[in-house]
């Protein structure tokens, strides 16, 4: 579910690191308040745990296939939501440097899809389930619906966050009917996967998990309230910047609604033009040498590539000059 | 520097079931420059005895005393900064990308300015004959280069003891004599709590036996290492160099 | 090479292009961090028929490759898996969008256009990424997120999650040979095992950060790794590099630099 960099416009990226950033200043303060000098060292291994076991294979039975943990609700059953989610920022910055997993441009999206709602829904849905007591059954039945509710969230965002930007041309309706139920069937596996950790340690060592009789009294409790009050208004900010994105755009969105409304053969010259016309206006972006005629058309094609090939020379052998005299002065 | 511990006592509470990790009465005292090993069977105590003189683990009762200071919280920064606690596992000291940021860590959080720190990771280094890796990366080391790289952490800070927790375990020969050879030109006051006799045949000159939480035995370590009996019923043998081969 | 271990010889890798003593690598990093975002923000906003444009914008990673000595071929092995994944967001563009483009007689949908911008936009943005992390350390991106006014909690966090990846990276990969010799026949972990085996392995990892704050603490550590920048200075060098490229940025973006060129070479 990682977004790249090319799915996202910089007006949606930005509202999303906005929002991600706010939540992460939110963390940090919390995490202050806790005053446990411990639980950095405790964070940054457990970023890698987490980062290291979505290597291991977890095979389904049944199927070929394999799954993976979900970090955000184990972090945030080991840890507590701020801290879970302060750790995913880590594990997600690092997978999108070291292994291009994720854009560095979409990391606010990828923190908001993941960590936001791995750690702070999942919290809610731990906090809820184990209200009254741990049990091997209601951890595991924590587990697997925080893992599916924020799966499914995280999807859902994806999809926005990616019309938003007029990426793709994919109408909403295709693009929801394909990722959800494929995140639910993830969600399901993750969730029983993470389920059989933390029923493990909940054996082992149960002192460890979030919410047990130690962490109870702690400062900084979830209430439910105040995190609806939370959602709505991200739901408020976001709805707002992805709009005011959009805007810019119309395109994206524009033209999924007019495939869906339905032209399946391809049109004559008129109407292509007309559309064309239409989309010049509403952008001040679009060069104005597209939707050309046939032979402009052609010779602009030409005058790019040889243009690429000319700047890039230029480029290649100015760096080469370069390197040569660097040589040359430090000999 | 002088180690004093007197009547002490301390448990594990989660593992008091166990009984293994408690320990019990013990008073001892260690001065000046001696060599002091600290041997006994696995669960004898010895790690939480060297953690407790470091204060990370708080001793339930009786007193400790590492130079002037009594071992409380308010002088814990003091006195780490003149004990030095080398641990079993070096992946657990090392955390810094290259050796000369490790070496740094201590002396920066000392406040210490950038040019005292180069001398001072510069003469760790020398001690532990490890000049030739300052620069290099940390997990590229061998476990015996990260053994006495940990050693060099330590010596950085110039402590006036060093505790030393199970220091040649999974060292190669060369490696561990290497280390007995490192361990023998420091001056500083050395406790070496350790399985592997031999080195603290070649290394101290006075052991301390634990068993079950309690002092067993503490004197001339060529006395404590012949006696057989003694070791034996304590859960461990005669250092291997003294053992007859059969063949 | 499984997973893990491949993973740990990449990460090997890149940290040791990006200790090189080389000329990009010295570059203060919040430059280079700035940069890279920056370009990024650029080659997306393109819009998604201008692929004439967007080709320009090869420059910064054709200059940086070539600046850092890297090798392009590596580059590309060690992207292999993600480049592809990258390319085939837009797969679906063409049957969506049909309007009809004609260049020279060769009628196209505008679809394969956009496909093809948002591929080059895919692959442009991870090449910068690459060429981010391979001349800057862990501890440098550090610094620079240190001068963004990143809270220290975080940059800690980052750094310390960093250093221990390939500490358990090979504890799994350890993990996983020798359940993989016990268990020949299967080709991953059987869910009988997902709790115990991922369980322990957290459990050990639990305590090996309470040896290694104990650690810290015996050493001074007070919450903060202040020292990161120690050796890194802001050098006029440094500033001359952003602003060329931040100037050639704004050219490309807003000048149809490359056709320019290309007209005045072909007469067209």
């Amino acid at each position: 579910m990682h977004m790249a960099d090319a799915l996202v416009t910089p007006a949606v990226a930005g509202t999303m690191y906005v929002c991600s950033a706010a939540v992460a200043a939110y963390s940090v303060k919390k995490v202050r308040e806790e005053n446990d000098p411990k639980k950095v060292s405790l964070m940054g291994v457990m970023g890698a745990f987490v980062f290291a076991t979505q290597m291991i294979n977890f095979t389904i039975p049944g199927t070929g296939s394999s799954g993976h943990l979900c970090g955000g609700m184990l972090l945030s059953s080991l840890l507590g939501p701020y801290a879970g989610f302060l750790t995913m920022i880590g594990v997600l910055l690092i997978q999108c440097l070291f292994f291009a997993d994720g854009g560095l441009l979409a990391l606010g999206c990828n923190v908001w899809n993941m960590a936001f709602y791995g750690c702070f829904i999942g919290t809610l849905i731990w906090r809820y389930v184990n209200k009254k007591e741990f049990s091997k059954r209601r951890i595991a039945l924590a587990s697997v619906l925080g893992c599916v509710l924020t799966l499914q969230l995280g999807a859902f965002s994806v999809t926005l966050e990616t019309l938003a930007s007029g990426i793709t041309e994919l109408p909403f309706g295709v693009f929801v009917a394909t990722m959800q139920p494929i995140h639910l069937a993830i969600g399901a596996v993750e969730g029983l996967i993470t389920a059989a950790v933390l029923v493990f340690i909940y054996e082992a060592r149960p002192e460890l998990l979030y919410g047990s009789n130690a962490e109870r009294t702690a400062a900084g409790k979830l209430s439910f309230r105040k995190t609806l009050v939370v959602l709505a208004l991200a739901a408020v900010v976001i709805g707002g910047g992805l709009s005011l994105a959009a805007s810019q755009y119309p395109d994206g969105l524009e033209w999924s609604m007019e495939q869906i409304a339905g032209t399946a053969e391809l049109e004559a010259d008129g109407d292509a033009y007309e559309t064309a016309a239409a989309v010049q206006d509403a952008t001040a972006f679009l060069p104005d040498y597209a939707f050309q005629s046939s032979d402009t058309a052609a010779g602009t094609v030409v005058s790019g590539i040889v243009g690429c090939a000319i700047v890039v020379a230029v480029c290649v052998g100015a760096c080469h000059a370069f390197r040569f005299f660097r040589r040359k002065q430090t000999a | 520097m002088d180690i004093r511990m007197e009547d002490v006592s301390f448990s594990y509470e989660q593992r008091s079931e166990s009984g293994a990790e408690t320990l019990r009465h013990l008073s001892f005292e260690v001065r000046g420059q001696e060599s002091v090993g600290l041997i006994g069977a696995n669960g004898a105590g010895k790690s939480t005895l060297l953690k407790l003189m470091v204060g990370l683990n708080t001793a339930d009762s009786g007193t400790i005393r590492i130079g002037e200071w009594p071992v409380k919280k308010e002088y814990l920064p003091q006195i780490r900064a003149k004990l030095g606690y080398v641990f079993q596992d070096s992946d657990s000291q090392l955390f810094m990308s290259t050796v000369y940021e490790d070496l740094a860590f201590a002396p920066r959080n000392y406040g210490m300015t950038s040019q005292e720190t180069d001398q001072r990771v510069a003469h760790a280094l020398e001690l532990a004959g490890i000049s030739h890796l300052r620069d290099r990366q940390i997990h590229r080391l061998s476990g015996g280069e990260k053994k006495l790289v940990s050693i060099a952490t330590i010596l950085s800070m110039t402590p006036e003891a060093l505790l030393l927790d199970e220091p040649s375990i999974a060292l190669d020969p060369r490696n561990r004599r290497n280390l007995i050879r490192i361990l023998n030109s420091l001056d500083e006051l050395k406790i070496i709590a350790s399985h592997d006799l031999d080195m603290i045949l070649e290394t101290c000159t006075r052991t301390i036996l634990l068993a079950h939480g309690e002092i067993i035995c503490d004197g001339p370590t060529r006395e404590i290492l012949q006696d057989r009996e003694l070791l034996e019923a304590n859960g461990l043998e005669l250092p291997l160099c003294m053992q007859k081969i059969d063949r | 090479m499984s997973r893990t271990g491949t993973a740990i010889y990449e990460i090997n890798a890149m940290e040791t292009l990006a200790e090189r003593d080389q000329w990009m690598n010295h570059i203060h990093p919040l430059v280079k961090f700035i940069l890279t975002v920056g370009y990024i923000a650029v080659v997306v906003s393109f819009h998604k028929y201008d692929l004439i444009g967007l080709l320009g914008m090869v420059v910064y990673p054709v200059a940086g490759f070539l600046l850092a000595e890297l090798s392009f071929g590596r580059c590309l092995r060690q992207l292999r898996v993600v480049l592809p994944l990258v390319c085939m967001v837009g797969l679906v563009n063409p049957f969506f969008d049909r309007v009809p483009v004609w260049i020279g007689g060769l009628c196209i949908r505008a679809g394969v256009i956009s496909m093809l911008t948002l591929m080059l936009k895919g692959t442009f943005a991870v090449l910068a990424s690459y060429l981010l992390i391979a001349t800057t350390t862990l501890e440098q991106i550090c610094y620079a997120l240190q001068l963004l006014h990143v809270p220290r909690i975080i940059v800690t966090q980052i750094l310390l999650t960093g250093r221990y990846l390939t500490l358990l990276l090979g504890e799994v990969n350890r993990m996983t040979q020798a359940y993989a010799l016990r268990a020949p026949s299967q080709k991953g972990v059987h869910y009988k095992v997902w709790g115990s085996l991922t369980g322990q392995l957290l459990l050990r990892s639990i305590d090996r950060a309470n040896e290694l704050y104990e650690s810290m603490l015996l050493r001074g550590y007070d919450g903060d790794f202040a020292y990161l920048g120690a050796h890194i200075r802001l050098r006029g060098r440094d500033l001359v590099y952003m602003a060329v490229w931040c100037v050639l940025f704004v050219l490309l973006r807003r000048v149809p630099v490359i056709l320019w060129v290309g007209r005045i070479v072909t007469g067209v």
